[in-house]
């Protein structure tokens, strides 16, 4: 005669059914939560993991900024073109402007160039998993050191080449309103 | 308790997980970069500078006198925004957009 099912019997197999399924449902939990003392990392000095994390988030941030600076830069020369091309048609000498044009466009490209290559150390993310939480601190300071030099040397070419840009275009409009009179 | 209590307790516990499961659908959110609006495209040729004179049919007359001026219709014209001025400026504002942004740029990333 087959055993009578009781709750005594079901409890068992019951809570190992909550525990398994508990333990599949459960987010990932940050490895070192709880232990998680600054140490010393070469080229970031003393810092903990959540400081590894925040510095992730901090450049992560800046490059999403500079990907606006880039696109901006695009709409720009594309505008800038319009004015060259609205001179032109009055017969006015643009070259001043067209070369400042091509030389804001090559800095641009490279500017691009950069942000691509920094963009794949975000996709690695090397020593962090998707939740920006340290795996590997050792990878984690060098993915966030590599992107930190390549943002800053985008930054700088940018920056220069819109003062560049902007100090052909001033110059050039002070010629052609003083040629106008 | 009875088995058929005990099996409807357990088929409720797995339906409770399960409904958790499908809702707890965080992670799979695709988180995209949102893209700013575009700075708007004014087309030069449609720019109102003057609004067109309407046109008047003048009568024909067959004298050997001389036609007075015919009286234009005086028509206000579009507050004129100069086509020049406006390229010149926008390029100017577009360069320092850009320029803020970048001396803006917190480049410090120690916490």
């Amino acid at each position: 005669m087959p055993k009578k099912l009781t709750f005594k019997t079901l409890i068992g197999p019951l809570v190992a059914l909550v525990m398994v399924l508990t333990m599949l449902l459960a987010t990932a939990t940050p490895a070192f939560a709880d232990d998680d003392p600054p140490k010393p990392i070469p080229g970031l000095g003393k810092v903990s993991n959540a400081d590894l994390t925040k510095m992730y988030q901090k450049v992560r941030s800046w490059y999403d900024s500079q990907a606006i600076v880039i696109r901006d830069s695009y709409e720009l020369a594309a505008q800038f073109q319009t004015v060259i091309d609205f001179y032109k048609k009055k017969g006015r000498d643009v070259t001043r402007l067209e070369v400042a044009l091509a030389n804001f466009y090559s800095d641009i490209n490279k500017a691009e160039a950069a942000r691509v290559y920094t963009n794949s150390f975000f996709t690695r993310n090397a020593g962090f998993n998707g939740f920006y939480v340290v795996l590997d601190r050792q990878l984690a300071a060098q993915t966030i050191l590599d992107a930190r030099t390549n943002l800053k040397g985008t930054h700088l070419d940018l920056l220069k080449a819109i003062k560049v840009l902007k100090q052909e275009f001033h110059g050039w409009k002070r010629w052609i309103l003083g040629h106008d009179e | 308790m009875s088995k058929r209590n005990l099996v409807v307790l357990a088929l409720l516990l797995i339906g409770w997980f399960a409904l958790t499961s499908c809702g707890s659908g965080g992670s799979n959110v695709d988180v995209t970069s949102t893209a700013t609006l575009p700075a708007p495209q004014v087309r030069i040729g449609l720019l109102p500078t003057t609004t067109p004179e309407p046109e008047i049919s003048a009568p024909l007359q067959e004298s050997t006198e001389t036609p007075s001026p015919a009286l234009q219709p005086q028509v206000q014209a579009w507050p004129t925004l100069d086509e020049e001025q406006y390229l010149l400026g926008l390029i100017d504002s577009m360069m320092d957009k850009i320029e803020r942004r970048l001396n803006n740029t917190n480049t410090e990333i120690k916490p």
